[in-house]
């Protein structure tokens, strides 16, 4: 494995999960997720009052890749890594930690959250997560990706790129 | 390597069009993006300069559906093309799991596709990965130009030991798009199965 993964499943992904929502009563923030560092999705928790959040794919692509660009910047100077990524705009701002080599913990907030106040819950969250990750025994799954499984997943793109050819 | 989150049950793909600058990377994500049909794809996103080059990426999500319960999903993105851009293309090709290698026809850029592709070489190799071992494809785009450069002349530069497939493009009239994406995700798909 060249990439570093962080499997959550089964009662790790429950307790991470419930993390996330503590961190949002905590910090008052609209959003929580973890997102691993190639900009994918691994679980994410809206606050009940929160307005419905922008496509999930292109918000962790585009952290993933920022965090990545932030980190090569501070790699030209001779650090390993900024210590801190906060942004603010007028109205919402998000703040990132990282949650070991795998994946970051991200919190989008608004005007309504104080940013010490999400910076403190989101900290706390992330050394709890890793806490909970590192503690989990159970293995991951077995998935079964056999050439039945292959196959039926090529037909799935003969659907999609098959027939529209112009 | 792939994604795959147990939780939510989710199978997740990187794909990276790859390329010299103007050779025709998010031509390729535009044309995909109109015709892929709304249930299938995701909003794409451009980081381009004021004159439409591309700075960072442009991304593209596409959802293949679920098998075995899995929903399968592709993540599309281009590099920028232009050789000063090189420490963006090194970030974009983290965790890729596929390739799409753009060439371009026009007469004057045989030494930009080859180095171009030099430049994927040694960018997979600061994730320690060999070309060989990542599956690519060639698009030779641009096919449509009165004075393209022969294929033999092209594949003879790109693919001397014949190692990829080679498809033949215009991707603005959206010609030879979806073959090389398709081909390049089925060899995607096939190694995931004989990893397993």
């Amino acid at each position: 494995m060249l990439e570093p993964s962080l499997d959550l499943y089964g009662e790790t992904f429950d307790r991470v999960d419930g993390l996330l929502r503590e961190l949002l009563a905590k910090s008052r923030a609209r959003y929580a997720m973890i997102i691993d560092r190639k900009g994918f999705v691994l679980v994410h928790q809206r606050a009940l009052w929160a307005p419905k959040p922008p496509s999930l794919d292109s918000f962790a692509t585009l952290i993933a890749s920022n965090y990545s660009a932030n980190r090569a910047i501070a790699q030209l100077f001779g650090e390993e890594g900024f210590k801190e990524t906060v942004q603010q705009g007028a109205e919402v701002g998000t703040y990132l930690e990282e949650l070991g080599e795998a994946a970051l913990l991200v919190t989008v907030f608004d005007s309504g959250a104080q940013l010490g106040r999400v910076k403190m819950a989101t900290k706390l969250a992330a050394a709890e997560i890793k806490a909970v990750i590192e503690a989990a025994e159970d293995p991951p799954p077995v998935v079964e990706f056999d050439k039945e499984w292959s196959d039926s997943t090529t037909a799935l793109l003969d659907g999609l790129f098959g027939t529209r050819e112009r | 390597m792939s994604t795959i989150n147990f939780a939510i049950r989710e199978i997740n793909f990187k794909i990276v069009y790859y390329g010299p600058g103007l050779s025709g990377k998010t031509t390729n994500l535009k044309q995909i993006y109109d015709q892929v049909p709304a249930e299938s794809k995701g909003e794409m996103v451009s980081l381009a300069t004021e004159d439409e080059r591309t700075l960072f990426f442009d991304f593209l999500p596409l959802d293949l559906g679920k098998v075995n319960g899995f929903k399968t999903r592709f993540h599309l993105y281009t590099v920028p093309g232009q050789v000063f851009y090189n420490s963006s293309r090194k970030l974009i090709l983290r965790g890729v799991d596929g390739v799409v290698f753009v060439a371009d026809s026009s007469p004057d850029r045989l030494r930009a596709n080859a180095e171009s592709l030099r430049n994927l070489r040694e960018n997979l190799q600061e994730y320690n990965l060999r070309l060989a071992d990542v599956p690519t494809v060639i698009q030779v785009n641009k096919r449509d130009l009165p004075d393209a450069l022969p294929m033999e002349m092209l594949t003879q530069v790109l693919n001397p030991e014949d190692r990829f497939q080679v498809f033949e493009a215009v991707a603005a009239e959206f010609r030879g798009v979806f073959e090389p994406l398709r081909a390049v995700s089925t060899m995607v798909l096939e190694k995931l199965a004989q990893k397993a």
